[in-house]
């Protein structure tokens, strides 16, 4: 069996086989431990870099300021949304007053004034018919409009008469005070 | 190379392989959880972050002492256990400004309604004076409580010169 020249023998061959292919199983699972354990270590660090990178600063309070300037716009929308609805339903006779106070001519008189959600009743003695026509026309306000005299009559020297005028409802829906929505700026209140 | 792995008799060798790819094996799923986990935490941590930012941004231009004023400065509705003093004081406003109280009328309290609008208690007064004094008592009526005049009647009264009125009010409350 054995020749000259080469002095490994099929044995020996074979445990240098085995040797070799050990090394390469070594060398495999060394290259890839490696691998893992620099994956480990970058994945670390990434985990590192990222909560330095996205870290705020907790004292700062951020989130507890901007909650209490939510509730406090809330509590806002909804103390303007009540206002407006109690300005809606208002009637406010004095503005009213003063209004009819200033249109009148100085003659005319009022007997009785009535005034609820739907209209507005004024009924008065005036010099001439004139008189009421032009008071009628001139009494468009912003919560009552289409006016109109119901009725008119002559007693002795002056007459008597009725206006209406119908409540305007859609003037209170678009008046300005509208409630701000959402989270609004936070400038303009 | 597999096969003499399999027919080699070194048990120490195998087993030695086999913990090592085994750990090598449980490394790498490990790794492998550990970029999902910090991909989806990155992500909420930087969502959070642009959130903060955000709001920091806003709260810089939000004057909250001026909100807080202006909050305190608006009429609230009162409770529902206070409706009796606000009728009192309504009362106490017709006799300060000399107005003879003629009839006062206050109506139950209806069952509540849930939702963005108010609830509120109609009151009727009926009272007689001057014009003068009328008109100041209307002046100062819906100051202080949020009410509002939802009907009013003035009649002359030609026997003694004097304005009769009926008036009726909603007190709103929470």
């Amino acid at each position: 069996m054995e020749e000259f020249g080469n002095f490994l023998n099929a044995k020996k061959k074979k445990i240098n086989n085995y040797v070799y292919n050990k090394q390469k199983y070594y060398f495999v699972l060394k290259t890839i431990s490696l691998f893992v354990f620099w994956g480990i270590f970058l994945e670390a660090f990434a985990w590192g870099y990222a909560s330095e990178q996205y870290k705020y600063p907790q004292e700062s309070g951020i989130v507890e300021k901007y909650e209490q300037a939510q509730i406090l716009n809330k509590k806002i929308n909804n103390s303007l949304a009540y206002v407006k609805q109690a300005k809606d339903e208002n009637l406010e006779p004095i503005m009213f007053f003063s209004e009819i106070a200033a249109k009148k001519a100085p003659d005319m008189e009022i007997l009785s004034l009535v005034m609820n959600d739907k209209q507005l009743s004024i009924e008065g003695t005036a010099a001439d018919a004139g008189a009421v026509t032009a008071f009628s026309a001139s009494l468009q306000t912003e919560k009552y409009k289409n006016g109109y005299v119901e009725n008119i009559s002559q007693k002795g020297n002056r007459v008597s008469f009725k206006l209406i005028m119908e409540r305007n409802k859609e003037a209170s829906k678009n008046k300005s005070t509208e409630p701000r929505q959402g989270k609004g700026t936070g400038k303009n209140a | 190379m597999l096969k003499e792995f399999q027919e080699d008799s070194d048990s120490r060798f195998k087993r030695k392989v086999i913990v090592t790819c085994s750990i090598l094996g449980f490394a790498v799923i490990f790794l492998m959880g550990l970029h999902i986990e910090r991909t989806i935490v990155t992500q909420k941590l930087a969502n959070k972050y642009q959130k903060l930012q955000s709001e920091q941004k806003w709260l810089s231009g939000y004057n909250a002492p001026r909100h807080l004023l202006f909050f305190k400065s608006l009429v609230q509705p009162i409770q529902r256990t206070k409706i009796e003093s606000v009728r009192q004081e309504k009362i106490s406003l017709l006799q300060q400004n000399q107005l003879t109280i003629k009839s006062v009328r206050n109506e139950r309290l209806k069952k509540e309604t849930k939702g963005k609008r108010l609830n509120y208690v109609s009151n009727t007064l009926q009272v007689e004076g001057n014009w003068e004094n009328v008109s100041a008592c209307l002046q100062q009526f819906n100051q202080s409580y949020l009410t509002a005049v939802s009907d009013i009647t003035m009649k002359n009264n030609n026997k003694n010169g004097l304005v009769d009125v009926s008036i009726k009010y909603r007190i709103y409350y929470i």
